[in-house]
């Protein structure tokens, strides 16, 4: 038998009614469809999966901004600024340090004295997951996130002589 | 005119003249945007700076004399002094009430009104941002009313414990 006998596949031709099958281009529109459908949902979780890094920096910010709140309006680092802190990171599942800086306390407490300024900071950093292989721990990337916003107190500490 | 009309009966190249419409068209849609939240962003900030002085004007204008004897009262005076230093030391602005920041024009500060009474303890801010925008050459300059007050009725002993 010579080669033009053989067809395309030569010598491994594959058996007869897959070939057939393979060949056929009849509900090839279907195939493509469902191709394109698993493109297009993996892509969607791609972008989706990125929008979580986003939703956690708007948390972080927004975790800052109320404790900065709590502390412009007390005038002083006190405990409901440490409770609103520990509640907001109860509920949004972040874990990020808060330090606060640039901060002139008066009368040798924690008290900031009206239009007395201060920064609060929040560092944290955020696991991206690449792929979670069954066989092996996920594969992961840390991404830092730092917010830093500057309030001022609003309490007048009227401090004895 | 016969030019004319044989180019407007031409259709060769009119999916290039639809792309470039469709192209302006979104261009412009998303300008409007942008800008929209921008001034909206200033509005906030430049809203929740001038609540905090209100609020920081009212509480070191307090009469604690009066706070003892269970009444509550401010000094209407000190607390008109005390907004207008705020403005000019903490928000920065000049004596036009114009903000600059990196040297170049931001916005300006238009008090309409500042009313201060001594009892209630009430600081009311009357006034607009005005502010110009990208689409200044069709809207003119941008003015924003607001209207902000601070009240305290806390008679209870507070500020030195």
């Amino acid at each position: 038998m010579n080669r033009k006998h053989r067809g395309i596949w030569g010598r491994n031709s594959p058996p007869q009614p897959f070939k057939k099958l393979l060949l056929d281009r009849k509900g090839s529109a279907y195939y493509e469809l469902i191709i394109k459908t698993l493109v297009v949902i993996t892509l969607m979780a791609t972008v989706m999966s990125f929008l979580s890094i986003f939703t956690a920096y708007l948390n972080l910010n927004h975790m800052c901004r109320r404790v900065v709140r709590v502390v412009e309006l007390e005038g002083q680092v006190s405990n409901n600024a440490y409770d609103v802190f520990y509640r907001l990171k109860e509920q949004t599942g972040l874990s990020p340090d808060m330090t606060i800086e640039n901060v002139e306390y008066c009368d040798g407490s924690q008290k900031i004295q009206l239009r007395d300024t201060f920064t609060v900071t929040m560092t944290d950093s955020y696991a991206f997951t690449l792929f979670k292989p069954s066989f092996m721990p996920p594969v992961q990337i840390n991404i830092p996130m730092k917010v830093s916003i500057t309030g001022m107190s609003e309490k007048y500490w009227k401090l004895s002589e | 005119m016969g030019n004319f009309k044989r180019i407007m009966n031409n259709q060769k190249g009119d999916a290039f003249v639809f792309i470039l419409i469709l192209v302006f068209f979104i261009l412009t849609l998303a300008a409007i945007l942008i800008e929209y939240f921008r001034m909206e962003s200033l509005y906030q900030q430049v809203e929740y700076v001038l609540q905090r002085g209100v609020n920081d004007s009212v509480e070191y204008a307090m009469l604690d004399e009066y706070r003892r004897d269970g009444y509550s009262r401010i000094d209407s005076a000190l607390a008109e002094e005390t907004l207008y230093e705020y403005l000019h030391e903490s928000m920065g602005l000049n004596p036009e009430m114009d903000k600059y920041a990196n040297g170049q024009w931001v916005y300006e500060l238009e008090i309409e009104s500042l009313e201060a009474t001594d009892d209630p303890p009430r600081l009311t801010l009357k006034g607009a941002l005005k502010t110009r925008s990208i689409f200044g050459f069709l809207t003119g300059e941008v003015r924003l009313p607001f209207t902000i007050s601070s009240v305290n009725n806390r008679i209870e002993k507070g500020g030195s414990e």
